[in-house]
């Protein structure tokens, strides 16, 4: 028998058992607790008429170019008195989580760091402010900028980013291995058949032929995408209108291309390969494991830290005539909060109009180590480079950002499924793939366009 | 004279016995317990080793430099030690600082989840009032809850209230109820605490109160002490909470901080391991100073992996 059932005082009131002051005690201890934690905040009070603004970005304390970021912001408030730069870094791999979410509940910063990648999306939904006004206030000439990074801040023909920094994809070789192969060491691929070829004669294997010593180009190592390939051969995604056209017959030859060199390496030679290179957490490349690769300029930098007698060239990923010559690229970009007040929005304005300025783009690669979206900045740079490095500044003005899709931002993730099928020999025809892919991105923009209220 | 009695000699004449001779299937049986327990003393040994061994990884990688942890030859036991990483960490980010903060919530947040959470499942188990059943499978369901889902309200409550930016929303809310998987454990342990004991308190007059505080809590010591290691464990290495929820530096804690030393295209592993090492500490240290009290705490509710 359960007692409690039988007891006639807990059938009652139970809790009147509680003696009143131990509830008491209870209550304001919970309630006494967030006065004493809570009380962590709070600034010093500024003079009339400074400003204090926030400013996130991913550089936290801790990161090495935190105190490079931290001396460009003391100086700027140096020259600009009355200014307050309050910033706050997050870590790149969190810092877009925190930032979202802090947007989402509307305590997001004045000013933040963003990807250039969808500023259009931004600047449709009222996060970012139109940054027209003080352009035109202070005379900034867009065409100062690559065109291609002020499309992508561009919406309804209005800017509402400035573009900071940015990457570009290349081609790297090793030297020595094309000399160990009788390859001429100066004269990389031009081309994806020639591509294919030098592979094929850089590829190594052990004597029992079952592990994999050397690759000669994998699409999937580095920093690499289909769609890198696919712009650099005249295939497109979309047409003019932003209609997608995933399975031309022009994309369909490049991801046959694409799969056939995959499909070169022995699955179980080429995932030992590729887990033995990862585990060292530095670029296969770097490692003298891969004599081709498609990466970004930072593969550069960090070959000059880690492996400074490293033979290497830096070129064009193939490409097929001058007018499809791209390097794919992403970067950051400069935002001003469009809930900021004004007298914020004008104090974080200064400090972008700073940071997109000569003083800190012509820096930006030897403190960063990024390159600058400054045109005059980047050309800059060509003064005492080397030829690589000759070659980073001058690819990158064939750089190209991802199509901004409203209805699906990141469509690329509907084609890449697809071609891993292809890879896996789950899907044995290129077009086929296509189809499916060209099919979901279609029914995905209906299913935007029924739920957006655009039809 | 005395004499060692090592050296006296036998009792003149007597033979020392001979040992025994084990029958032929006993001797078996032996051979086979010996060797059950060899072999399951192997797979221990083998089993301890797999899963000691990311551990031993990240202390080699914390003792390597940059140039070794990339080499082609991976080595677990590192050419030229690096005990100067050790101390590298305290001076790359604020590492007291973060330990500091770390270590107000996850102790605030403790003494939140112990409090109210012992005093909700006492409610749930020991008293009887409408709706109790109800109420406690709504509590369950909250289990069910996506924390995606519950991101933005909560940040948005939170900034409503004014306690962003502040330990406010991780520490607070532990004071509230405690968590419902720490209710539905301390439910389950109370429920098997004999009914009469509290009918028998209640008889001579005692308040209840007093008999969850005097009775039922002293007999509660190891699924209090499961709870409060599960809190220490989830505070002190949560990353979530604190990324949302806290923006000025100075409040950082160690495992957001720890995050500094990974950036977009590199990371400082050897810092990184070594901070990772040193903020695991006192979890092992609690861990390995209450193992009785957690095994019998999760052996008496049932609750087993």
């Amino acid at each position: 028998m359960n007692p409690v059932r039988s007891s006639r005082s807990s059938r009652s009131a139970p809790l009147a058992r509680f003696s009143a002051p131990a509830l008491v005690l209870l209550l304001l201890l919970a309630l006494a607790l967030p006065p004493a934690v809570t009380g962590c905040g709070g600034g010093e009070p500024t003079a009339a008429g400074d400003v204090t603004f926030t400013y996130w970005s991913i550089f936290p304390v801790g990161d090495p170019a935190e105190s490079v970021h931290n001396t460009m912001m003391r100086t700027f408030e140096d020259q600009n008195p009355g200014v307050t730069v309050e910033h706050v870094g997050t870590s790149f791999w969190d810092y877009w989580t925190k930032l979202q979410t802090a947007q989402a509940g509307n305590q997001g910063p004045d000013l933040f760091i963003q990807d250039i990648c969808n500023v259009k999306g931004r600047a449709k939904d009222g996060v970012s402010a139109n940054l027209e006004a003080y352009l035109k206030a202070d005379k900034i000439r867009k065409d100062d900028y690559l065109a291609s990074d002020i499309e992508s801040c561009t919406w309804n023909d209005e800017l509402y980013a400035m573009p900071f920094s940015t990457d570009a994809r290349y081609l790297f070789w090793n030297k020595a291995h094309f000399e160990a192969a009788g390859l001429d060491p100066e004269t990389p691929p031009k081309t994806l058949a020639e591509l294919e070829s030098f592979a094929d004669q850089l590829t190594k294997y052990s004597e029992d032929g079952k592990t994999l010593e050397q690759v000669g180009f994998h699409p999937r190592l580095g920093n690499n995408i289909f769609v890198q390939m696919v712009w650099s051969q005249g295939g497109e995604f979309f047409d003019q209108d932003m209609n997608p056209t995933i399975n031309t017959d022009k994309n369909i030859e490049v991801i046959e291309w694409w799969v056939r060199m995959v499909n070169k390496y022995p699955v179980r030679a080429f995932n030992a390969f590729s887990t033995q290179a990862s585990a060292a957490a530095v670029s296969p490349f770097i490692q003298g494991k891969v004599s081709l690769l498609i990466d970004n300029n930072e593969l550069a930098w960090k070959i000059k830290d880690l492996a400074p007698d490293l033979r290497f060239g830096v070129t064009a990923v193939p490409y097929d005539g001058e007018e499809n010559r791209t390097a794919w690229s992403g970067g950051f970009t400069l935002e001003i909060s469009a809930a900021a007040d004004k007298a914020k929005q004008d104090a974080a304005w200064k400090f972008i109009r700073y940071m997109t300025g000569p003083e800190v783009q012509s820096n930006l690669t030897e403190t960063l180590r990024w390159l600058p979206c400054l045109v005059d900045s980047l050309d800059a740079l060509k003064e005492g480079a080397d030829a690589n490095e000759l070659a980073i500044i001058e690819e990158s003005k064939y750089r190209r950002h991802f199509d901004y899709v409203e209805a699906s931002p990141q469509w690329w993730g509907y084609v890449d499924p697809q071609i891993s099928k292809l890879e896996q020999g789950e899907l044995t025809s290129a077009r086929k793939a296509m189809d499916l892919a060209q099919a979901e991105l279609l029914r995905q923009i209906e299913n935007y366009r029924k739920t957006s209220g655009q039809e | 004279m005395s004499r060692s009695f090592l050296s006296s000699p036998s009792p003149a004449g007597a033979a020392l016995p001979a040992a025994p001779t084990l029958p032929p299937a006993r001797g078996r049986a032996r051979v086979r317990r010996v060797a059950y327990q060899v072999l399951v003393q192997a797979l221990l040994l083998s089993f301890s080793a797999l899963f000691l061994f990311p551990f031993l990884w990240m202390l080699s990688t914390a003792l390597k430099t940059p140039q070794e942890m990339f080499a082609a030859v991976m080595r677990l036991i590192p050419r030229d030690p690096q005990w100067g990483n050790f101390i590298r960490v305290f001076s790359a980010i604020p590492f007291l600082r973060y330990t500091l903060n770390t270590a107000i919530i996850t102790f605030g947040t403790m003494a939140g989840v112990l409090l109210s959470s012992s005093l909700v499942a006492y409610s749930f188990a020991r008293l009887r009032w409408p709706g109790r059943n109800l109420l406690f499978v709504v509590l369950l369901s909250t289990l069910m809850l996506p924390g995606q889902v519950i991101l933005i309200p909560t940040f948005i409550l939170f900034s409503n209230l004014g306690w962003l930016d502040s330990f406010a929303p991780l520490v607070v809310p532990a004071f509230f109820g405690g968590g419902a998987f720490n209710i539905f454990l301390l439910r389950q342990f109370y429920r098997t605490i004999p009914f009469d004991l509290t009918e028998s308190a209640r008889i001579d007059g005692c308040r209840e109160i007093h008999i969850y505080a005097r009775i039922i809590l002293p007999l509660c010591k190891p699924i209090l002490a499961t709870i409060a290691l599960f809190t220490f464990m989830g505070c002190w290495n949560d990353f979530f909470g604190p990324l949302i929820f806290l923006t000025n530096p100075d409040l950082t804690t160690l495992a957001l901080g720890l995050r500094a030393f990974q950036q977009q295209h590199t990371a400082q592993w050897d810092l990184m391991m070594a901070g990772a090492l040193i903020s695991a500490l006192p979890t092992l240290v609690l861990f390995f100073s209450f193992q009785r009290y957690f095994v019998e705490g999760i052996t008496l509710t049932g609750i087993k992996g």
